[in-house]
């Protein structure tokens, strides 16, 4: 068990994601890896928690537009440095395909996502946001992945999910979807209980047990 | 009235019919542009949202039509609560006045009935009541919320 990550850490990794200083983020990052946290645990408790801080800062008017977008695109720029070091040289030959709801503009979490699927030797296939549905559906039936993954990160694009969702069905009935994101902060669980196939991922470690699961039911 | 009372409250508002749902959704795209049209021709508006933040005060007109349509479809209090709460926090910390949101919700009630079948508007009026009778109780919650330093952020997902 590795010692709890300090909130020092944390804020020292936000105030260099807030002026931009992208070389003291990802040393902080770097480091803590070096000292034997897993990457799942970075992400979680020092690059997630400080993007919610600022975007709690954002809401007290206390930074601008312009400096939380700074914040967002320097963390995947850190993150984007330490994918070569995270790809495990074990492949599955199992593919999943991740994007956005349609119309989301947040596409941090679903990008940790795919990081973890790529230490667990899956093929990710990243859309990102801004990807309209059926164009995800004519990519995924030349991929055929053996599973999708999409990010909500607003509640009310949760009737954009639910369609999307519907329309994959269409074409892959069998397929299994994992959804998670900030949309489901405060409700809307219930929305997937009953649709088969469809799991809800609360964190990175909730889906390194559903891969892991996977792995060893074959 | 504290918030969980507040979120009781909001329990015996839904659920809402399917018909109800897809009637307000599918006019989405008119209800936004009705709001906009009503509190732009006001000679006040600036004044209630501050000089630069009229293209916010657009941008929250269409998240609340689609937040809305949300929850018509899929009911849920503590969301509904938790979410005007953010909205007035979030929007009085950029220079909004209390007084927009009185501005705003009585102007919703004229554009709901000319623009919804009857039976739809009776099933969302209640909704947009419950928003109005209780913006002094989303103002005094919010602000003791930032206060605190609570913050729905904190709570992770």
């Amino acid at each position: 068990m590795h010692p709890p990550i300090t909130q020092e850490v944390t804020n020292e990794f936000m105030q260099s994601l807030l002026s931009g200083d992208r070389r003291e983020g990802a040393r902080i990052i770097q480091d803590l890896l070096f000292s034997g946290v897993p990457v799942q645990r970075a992400y979680e408790e020092v690059i997630k928690k400080a993007l919610y801080h600022v975007g709690e800062l954002w809401e007290h008017n206390q930074i601008t537009v312009a400096e939380e977008h700074l914040a967002t695109s320097v963390s995947e720029a850190i993150m984007n440095e330490l994918f070569p070091a995270l790809v495990s040289r074990a492949r599955t030959n199992r593919k999943v395909l991740l994007g956005c709801v349609e119309n989301e503009l947040h596409q941090v979490g679903v990008k940790m996502v795919a990081d973890v699927f790529e230490m667990k030797g899956w093929d990710t296939f990243f859309l990102g946001t801004g990807i309209p549905v059926h164009e995800m559906i004519r990519y995924a039936k030349s991929l055929r992945p053996d599973l999708f993954a999409l990010s909500i990160s607003i509640y009310f694009h949760l009737p954009v999910l639910e369609a999307m969702i519907g329309q994959i069905r269409q074409e892959f009935p069998e397929t299994n979807i994992l959804v998670g994101g900030q949309g489901f902060r405060h409700g809307g669980r219930e929305v997937l209980q009953n649709l088969p196939g469809v799991l809800l991922i609360d964190d990175l470690y909730s889906l390194e047990q559903y891969i892991d699961g996977l792995a060893e039911t074959g | 009235m504290d918030k969980k009372t507040l979120i009781e409250s909001a329990t015996r508002l839904g659920p809402f019919s399917p018909t109800t749902a897809t009637g307000y959704a599918d006019k989405s795209d008119r209800l936004i542009a009705r709001i906009n049209e009503a509190l732009l021709s006001r000679a006040d508006t600036k004044s209630i949202v501050g000089d630069i933040n009229l293209a916010m005060m657009k941008d929250n007109h269409a998240n609340h039509v689609r937040f809305i349509a949300s929850i018509l479809k899929h009911f849920d209090a503590e969301v509904l609560t938790e979410t005007v709460l953010w909205v007035f926090r979030a929007y009085r910390n950029r220079g909004f006045a209390s007084t927009y949101w009185a501005a705003q919700l009585s102007a919703w009630f004229p554009i709901l009935r000319e623009e919804l079948p009857r039976e739809i508007y009776e099933e969302v009026r209640p909704l947009y009541e419950w928003m109005q009778v209780n913006i002094p109780l989303f103002e005094k919650l919010s602000h003791e919320q930032s206060e605190n330093g609570e913050s729905p952020y904190q709570n992770g997902h």
